[in-house]
């Protein structure tokens, strides 16, 4: 009697796709939807670990679009640390899908709103991106004439981009009770003043972040109709929760959430696909372990492996094949870590 | 009472150096010492219990050749001062090619600033590339280097001459970079901006920066032409010109008064 496992292909069975994958150089990982090619307008916006797809994807040839390109007089080392060519704009990280979906609301009607504005120092911060500034600005004129510009300038991004990357980072966030706004980090933490009357935890849902990417989607394809989506959900660890849980199941929970609604979206639309960095780096039989000694952030080994994949998938070569890595094994990690600038990880300061 | 003071620097001390041969007795609270050493000679020097030498074999030469000297004595003096060496608006003139601002004439009056060619910066990036830009001449590199050795040694950093008005007619990358920042009207922000941070990047080591004199710029960015025309070069051989189409020196006039200005700044 025939039934439907007889006709299925390797990567179907655990032991074929997962415990030989290696053999096979786990073929099939990721059939992509839509191909990228060195002609591919490509935007990419998320946690810290989509800076790494961006890096790669400018090794590889792709035409990374960037809204606000460093001033090429000016040092790239200082222009990283006021967030130029991290990601397509220079919005910092963006960890939620409402924090995403809440700046292409912004960006779409060139909203600037005066209240998102918070003290640093002697100076100012924009609340929305506060580490793009680390001496902050000096008026809030300032601050809102710089965010108008980076909105403007999104939008002129969006408006070429083929494809948009973004790769889903947390669940969690603290959110402006009177606006419904989410911010980027803890409102007392990097900046600002934290008021327990008018901030508040938001751990969201699976139902709500599914919401919150078709609305990603559907704002995206209004700067270009046949603008397609490429998920990823970044495999890095929460630096800290506010949920009452433990960091670890917090960490699976918000991490378990990200990935079902990004497989749900991409079920639901063919203009939307998923790209396992988060199974390449997390998944046992993919060899590793790919996390340093902190635990938290990924080696550049299991960068290059995951770039690799991703590249071979569109067809792409640029990367040295991940059992070559990029630095000596036994070398110096931190200074490739410190090119990423994450700003949850300025969460870690505050354990005790 | 007479200071002793040691002047070290590149090819721009040679208009300190033309003044006080012109008038030797012209600043008699001064007794003046003028080190010069090409190129980054100077920060390949060793100072050690105060003495001052030139470490490889290309700094000595240079070192005797100009000076006649293998080694300078700091202790012997009251204070040092470091003239030229790369301490320069030129680098605020790079910054400026595809950056803005919001306190900059130009873009207070700009309507679309998304628009616009260059990026709009804050102008604390701007700073700290400018000052990072100033951190790595040879001439804050050398001030670090003695202040560091000799804490107690008052050092002075005089500016390099800003560029001739003449260098808007060469085409090369200095007079393009200039005419922009004419063109925008912003030259006065932008020269105040030079002088304020490489002031506040020395005073930040202990190190006084004397800002080139007003009565020598012309428009803000330029020397005026009075204090350029016959500028001299360093050499081993004397009363070498300058070639004709130089823009970047200055003359013994110039140099005269920017001796004064140290010998007020010595008494301050």
């Amino acid at each position: 009697m025939k039934h439907p496992y007889e006709d299925l292909p390797a990567t179907a069975f655990w032991r074929t796709g997962a415990v030989d994958g290696d053999a096979t150089g786990f073929a099939g990982l990721h059939r992509p939807k839509f191909t990228i090619t060195p002609d591919t307008k490509v935007a990419t916006a998320g946690s810290c670990f989509a800076q790494h797809i961006g890096q790669a994807l400018r090794g590889a040839g792709i035409a990374v679009l960037d809204a606000e390109a460093r001033p090429t007089t000016m040092d790239e080392t200082i222009c990283r640390r006021f967030g130029y060519g991290l990601f397509s704009g220079r919005y910092g990280n963006i960890y939620t899908a409402r924090q995403m979906t809440q700046l292409l609301q912004d960006v779409a009607q060139g909203t600037v709103d005066p209240r998102f504005v918070w003290p640093k120092g002697a100076g100012f911060v924009d609340a929305l991106r506060p580490t793009v500034e680390p001496d902050g600005l000096a008026s809030i004129d300032e601050v809102l004439l710089h965010r108008a510009y980076h909105l403007e300038r999104t939008a002129q991004m969006l408006r070429v981009a083929d494809v948009f990357i973004f790769t889903l980072g947390l669940t969690e966030a603290w959110e402006d009770l009177e606006t419904g706004r989410v911010f980027a980090m803890c409102p007392g933490t990097v900046a600002g003043t934290f008021d327990a009357a008018s901030h508040a935890f938001r751990n969201f849902t699976h139902a709500e972040i599914l919401a919150d990417l078709h609305e990603i989607r559907a704002i995206l394809q209004r700067f270009n109709p046949d603008m397609q989506v490429l998920l990823t959900v970044s495999p890095v660890p929460l630096t800290a929760t506010a949920s009452g849980d433990h960091v670890i199941p917090a960490t699976a929970y918000s991490k378990a959430v990200l990935r079902a609604a990004a497989g749900e979206a991409v079920i639901q639309f063919n203009d939307m696909d998923y790209f396992p960095s988060f199974e390449i780096i997390t998944s046992h039989v993919m060899g590793g372990p790919w996390f340093d000694d902190g635990q938290r952030t990924v080696r550049p080994e299991g960068v290059a492996r995951v770039m690799q994949h991703f590249l071979a998938a569109h067809g792409l070569s640029a990367l040295p094949p991940a059992d070559q890595p990029t630095s000596p094994p036994d070398g110096d990690i931190s200074d490739d870590d410190a090119d990423l600038i994450c700003d949850e990880l300025l969460l870690d300061a505050f354990a005790k | 009472m007479t200071q002793r003071v040691v002047i070290f620097g590149n090819s721009h001390i040679a208009a300190l150096k033309y003044a006080l041969r012109g008038t030797p007795d012209a600043w008699p609270d001064m007794a003046l010492t003028l080190v010069g050493a090409h190129r980054e000679h100077l920060i390949g020097v060793a100072i050690i219990d105060g003495i001052l030498r030139p470490v490889s074999d290309d700094a000595k030469r240079n070192f005797n050749n100009l000076n006649g000297c293998k080694q300078v004595d700091l202790n012997q003096f009251d204070a040092v001062a470091i003239s030229g060496c790369e301490v320069t608006f030129n680098h605020a003139s790079v910054l400026y090619k595809n950056a803005r601002w919001p306190e900059l004439p130009s873009i207070v009056k700009m309507q679309n600033l998304p628009s616009m060619r260059e990026r709009l910066v804050s102008v604390s990036l701007f700073d700290t590339c400018l000052r990072d830009a100033l951190a790595k001449s040879i001439g804050v590199q050398f001030a670090h280097k003695i202040k560091a050795a000799q804490p107690d040694l008052p050092v002075f950093v005089l500016g390099q001459p800003r560029a001739c008005q003449k260098a808007l007619d060469g085409g090369n990358a200095l007079a393009v970079g200039h005419q922009r920042i004419v063109d925008k009207g912003d030259t006065s922000v932008v020269s105040a901006r030079f002088d304020d941070i490489a002031t506040q990047l020395l005073a930040d080591m202990g190190i006084t920066f004397l800002a080139q004199p007003e009565n020598t710029r012309t428009d803000d960015i330029f020397t005026s032409s009075r204090f350029t025309r016959d500028a001299m070069r360093l050499s081993s051989e004397d009363n070498l010109k300058q070639p004709q189409d130089d823009v970047l020196h200055a003359n013994a006039a110039y140099g005269a008064v920017v001796l004064s200005q140290l010998g007020a700044a010595l008494v301050r």
